[in-house]
């Protein structure tokens, strides 16, 4: 496992790795804990001899609590700011300014992610309960949805639909969109606490996960949106990231308040099948890299980014 | 005036702002901002890197140097404060009337205090500044020339944020007690009582109001979606919410309004059940229930699968003939009373609604999860709570007030490394579990770490009190300190040890009465530098590496308790066979840990089948050890009990079981336990202290205080005691006795008349 430390008191909030260049992802992360304070956007490398190299960062103003890499160029990145921002730089901008910087929400920016399908919009979400709808190449959001009633904290696009996108809300509800349709498709109430985080299954269009303070994850086939298909238990404390692997249909990772990473696997009889607890503080990003197959990356607040393969893990 | 005549006229050559505005007015051409995704293939001539970009980013994994860091620092801050206009100057993405605009709505939001010069002005002034004195810009500070307070507009965002954050950490636990937590934390913060953020679940009366409006609305929109299912959704009881509310806010400058809507928490559990209802009715219902692997929620629930791998572990450790169908009962009946704890814990939660529960203390005591006791934003948490920090904006750090705990100090003075080999580590580990006690409190150790010097602390050994201890003349403070230790007056006891292993060092025996006598006090980092030392004397003492995996465990330290039972089993005569055909793999990869956990509860288990009519309460002990460190309460409860059953008079064991169970939130059945303990040995401080949470966790404060007041009239010098039992009376609402508890004393409650 490689393990780096950001600077002291850069609180690690979201790691995403790059669709463009298997070795290199980026870190979003605020000082004391997104509380009060700047934000940092690290871009790092993972480098042949087991090291993770620091390739460039980015200052922001306020906290940064989400990035997105762009999927259309490879030099782009997208995160977004405690203040309601979103900042789009180039890596290799020989300055630190943000090529764009879309200000609209009104509250903190809590979630931003990149059309994997269309390549030419991203999504955002808020805690002023917004959701918005971003070309980069306009100052202004193409749309914006209204129905959640508290706290947008994530928005994912489908891996499959063009213009298809979940978002799930501290009122509980899971909501999926179509960008062209005034009002969400459908809305789920999926939990009874506060929802943290979801994702797609990468193989199963129907298939999404959601993260919740009840310190369970649910799967749903949104063909049912009544019941979910199960329920994964193991975390003791609010999950706060789910991913699915984009090299299984069954395997996902979570990280949690718990401060541990639990990898998953529906296909097995007992779906906990490693408990990973690398962090000292509330793991908050995770992400699977998609040219390296069984690759993952946490970041929490512990000040460290920590990459590892679980297919090479000894038991 | 211009950016440039105003940087002119403030600094001269070389300095960083000057280079950097430089940069920034004078050789920049409009190319540089050039729309990449228009020729995204094209390699722009001018564009080369900066000079710096890669090398300033290729820092060492370790820590950079801090000057240099700073010095980036500013240029960064100044780079973004300067975006807007570097924008509209080259890329010309907006013009600048309408950046002036935006910084109109910038100081018009509720959020930045409006700045009387116009904000461009004042931020270029903390550049300035900030380039003259070194010091690192907080990009939100723009009156830099005093450390300021925080602004209007800082104080709602940290509001919000805790608000938001610590719902989600404590919400789970209790949706109202987090709210009531948050109140006081932010009347702790000065920023205004009501909470800003009020999530759907929340219910008082305004947003019963807003919940009927609603409700009216709803009747007249049209059903969203239009699907069938949606029809369904509406007929319920269930009250599709609508517009938001706008309840403002108490006090002023604070930039958000309530918007959070009231779903009634009984709407939606009715909701829940007519959905239950109507899905039976369905078809669709059956084809879904085969769905998965996993089948259903409700098969998932019944079935209980870890119930059922645990009842297999118990199969496998007895010969067929041998399992009676009671103890498999038994074992059933215990998994669904925990559901209906769980009922039980819940209902609990909801008689508190109406809140005697006011304040943060509380919360964290709540979550007695050592390792969240252990983190940094726990920590974080009491100290602003307890006001020890405060929020520097002109270096944008958290500033700590020293010098809140003496104690700590001291106890760092007299408990270095015996050794004096990799102090400075070992100390910081040690007094890091020094004071990670149940409550979590005095983790003071951050804010003096920075006058620690190790060299100084070399010249520390196991030196306490030398001169004052009456039993540095006695004839053999060994026995008169076991005695002393069974007659269970353990401050003197731990003074006669003490005298014993400092005229005798190689005593294990010594030390490992005195690491017990420690960790009774609930002092684990004195114990499990005692007990190491007990072990390194005496490799074979496996009572001391037993009672260190104890520690190591209270602590949480994960893989040290787990190298204390391995070495255990290992080194036990009975057990070695076991583990012999295993490679010893001391290994301190976080990464292994859960890998190695499962490896040695299988030798323990395989250990347990060995004698599966006579369970070893060792081995059954620390299968509870190891279950405890897998949060697998459930089990480690059962092995507790198995244990029991061999030495029922083993109060350590006792109390265990009460922890377990205060830990899987049977706090009733921990009392139990605690009592059972207390009725063995009644000097036994630890047990009565955590008699004293559980009391708490069941909300009966008076036992509770008087649990806490028998452990300090035992050891009246526990800090973290007092601090329970003050958090104890505010709770009880009776400032009084919680000013009395402020000054310590154990002689002002000689009668427990509250």
């Amino acid at each position: 496992m490689m393990k780096l430390k950001t600077q002291p008191s850069f609180n690690g909030y979201a790691i995403e790795f790059s669709p463009f260049e298997e070795r290199r992802f980026a870190v979003a992360t605020a000082q004391n804990f997104g509380i009060i304070g700047n934000g940092k956007q690290y871009i790092m490398d993972v480098h042949e001899r087991g090291e993770i190299i620091p390739f460039r960062e980015f200052d922001s103003r306020d906290g940064l609590f989400d990035c997105s890499w762009s999927e259309e160029n490879d030099t782009h990145i997208v995160a977004s700011s405690g203040d309601g921002s979103l900042k789009l730089w180039d890596i290799h901008a020989r300055d630190n300014m943000p090529l764009r910087h879309f200000h609209e929400h009104e509250q903190e920016a809590s979630s931003v992610d990149w059309n994997i399908v269309r390549k030419d919009c991203f999504v955002s979400g808020s805690w002023d309960h917004s959701i918005k709808i971003w070309n980069p190449r306009m100052n202004r959001s193409i749309n914006t949805f209204r129905e959640h009633q508290y706290c947008v904290y994530s928005t994912i696009w489908s891996p499959r639909s063009p213009d298809v996108f979940a978002s799930v809300s501290g009122d509980c509800t899971m909501k999926i969109w179509n960008q062209n349709e005034a009002r969400a498709v459908s809305t789920i109430r999926a939990h009874d606490y506060e929802i943290l985080s979801c994702d797609w299954n990468k193989y199963d269009e129907n298939q999404i996960a959601t993260a919740s303070v009840d310190k369970t994850i649910k799967i749903w086939d949104l063909r049912n949106p009544f019941r979910e298909r199960s329920i994964l238990r193991g975390h003791t404390n609010a999950v706060r990231r789910v991913k699915y692997s984009p090299h299984s249909d069954s395997v996902l990772a979570s990280g949690s308040y718990d401060m541990s990473v639990i990898l998953w696997d529906l296909a097995k009889p007992e779906p906990l099948t490693d408990r990973m607890e690398h962090h000292t503080e509330f793991v908050v990003g995770l992400d699977f890299n998609m040219f390296v197959e069984g690759q993952i990356a946490s970041c929490s607040w512990d000040e460290s980014v920590a990459v590892w393969n679980m297919l090479h893990r000894r038991r | 005036m211009s950016l440039r005549d105003l940087v002119a006229a403030e600094c001269a050559e070389p300095n960083p702002l000057a280079r950097f505005v430089n940069t920034m007015t004078g050789q920049r051409q409009g190319s540089m901002f050039q729309d990449k995704w228009v020729d995204r293939d094209e390699v722009e001539p001018g564009r080369e890197l900066h000079p710096n970009a890669l090398n300033r980013h290729g820092f060492d994994r370790r820590q950079r140097d801090l000057a240099d860091l700073q010095h980036e620092d500013e240029l960064y801050y100044s780079d973004e404060e300067d975006e807007f206009r570097n924008l509209d100057k080259n890329a010309g993405l907006f013009d600048v009337s309408e950046y002036e605009e935006m910084g109109r709505r910038e100081s018009g939001r509720p959020g930045f205090a409006p700045r009387p010069d116009g904000m461009l002005s004042a931020v270029f002034q903390s550049f300035i500044h900030g380039a003259r004195s070194k010091e690192l810009i907080g990009p939100m500070n723009f009156n830099n020339s005093e450390m300021m307070k925080l602004t209007d507009g800082d104080k709602a965002k940290i509001r919000d944020r805790m608000a938001v954050l610590g719902r989600q950490i404590y919400a789970n636990e209790n949706p109202e007690f987090a709210d009531k937590q948050m109140d006081a934390l932010m009347h702790t913060l000065e920023l205004g009582g009501s909470s800003a953020r009020r999530p759907p679940w929340a219910t008082n009366e305004e947003m019963d109001a807003a919940w009927r409006q609603g409700h009216q609305q709803m009747r007249a929109a049209p059903p969203p979606g239009g699907r069938a299912w949606a029809a369904e959704f509406q007929r319920g009881p269930m009250h599709y919410p609508a517009s938001s509310s706008s309840t403002s806010t108490t006090s002023g400058g604070l930039r958000h309004q309530n918007r959070g809507m009231g779903l009634n928490a009984n709407e939606f559990d009715e909701f829940d059940e007519m959905m239950r209802m109507t899905k039976e009715n369905q078809a669709w219902i059956e084809e879904y229930s085969h769905y998965g692997p996993l089948g259903t929620t409700s098969d998932l629930e019944h079935s209980r699968p870890e119930g059922r791998q645990w009842a297999d572990d118990y199969l496998g450790s007895r010969t067929p003939g041998e399992i009676e169908q009671d103890e498999l009962e038994n074992a059933w009946e215990d998994a669904s009373h925990d559901r209906i704890m769980e009922a039980a814990w819940k209902t609990a939660d909801q008689t508190t609604k109406n809140g005697q529960l006011s304040h943060i203390e509380a919360a964290l005591a709540m979550n007695d999860d050592p390792k969240f006791q252990k983190s940094n934003f726990a920590q974080f948490l009491r100290k602003i709570q307890a006001g020890k920090v405060e929020f520097d904006e002109t270096n944008g750090k958290m500033i700590e007030h020293p010098g809140a705990d003496s104690t700590q100090e001291q106890w760092l003075r007299d408990y270095n490394d015996f050794e004096g080999a990799s102090s400075y580590d070992r100390v910081r580990e040690l007094s890091g579990q020094q004071y990670e006690d149940p409550m979590g409190w005095g983790s003071e150790y951050q804010s003096f770490k920075g006058e620690l010097d190790p060299a100084k602390l070399l010249e520390y050994q196991y030196v306490l009190n030398e001169d004052a201890n009456p039993y540095s003349t006695h004839a053999n403070p060994f026995s008169a300190g076991v005695d002393l230790f069974n007659q269970g007056m353990i401050t003197e006891a731990i003074l006669a040890l003490e005298a014993e292993v400092q005229r005798n060092p190689n005593n294990s025996q010594a030390w490992l009465y005195l690491g017990q006598a420690h960790a009774e006090n609930d002092k684990d980092g004195q114990a499990i530098f005692s007990l190491e030392k007990a072990v390194q004397v005496d490799p074979q003492n496996l009572q001391a590496l037993a009672a260190l995996a104890v520690s190591y465990t209270n602590d949480f330290n994960k893989y040290k308790a787990l190298d204390a039972l391995e070495t255990w089993l290992r080194r036990s005569a009975e057990y070695a066979h076991i583990a012999s055909s295993e490679p010893f793999i001391e290994d301190q990869d976080d990464f292994m840990a859960w890998g190695r956990h499962t490896r040695i509860a299988d030798m323990f288990l395989e250990a347990a089948r060995l004698r599966p009519t006579d369970p070893d309460p060792e081995v059954q002990t620390a299968l509870g050890l190891l279950y405890n460190l897998s949060y697998e309460y459930d089990k480690a409860v059962d092995c507790f009990k198995a244990a029991l059953t061999k030495r029922p008079d083993d109060y350590l064991l006792w109390n265990k079981l009460g922890a377990t169970l205060a830990n899987s939130n049977r706090s009733e059945e921990a009392l139990d336990a605690y009592t059972r303990a207390l009725e063995q040995k009644p000097t036994y401080v630890r047990a009565r202290a955590n008699l004293g949470i559980s009391y708490l966790a069941l909300n009966s404060y008076r036992e509770a205080a008087q649990s806490f007041l028998s452990a300090l009239r035992l050891h009246p010098n526990a800090s973290h005691l007092w601090d329970s039992l003050k958090m104890v009376f505010n709770l009880m609402q009776r400032p009084d006795l919680r000013d009395k508890a402020a000054h310590g004393n154990i002689d002002d409650f000689k009668d427990s008349d509250f």
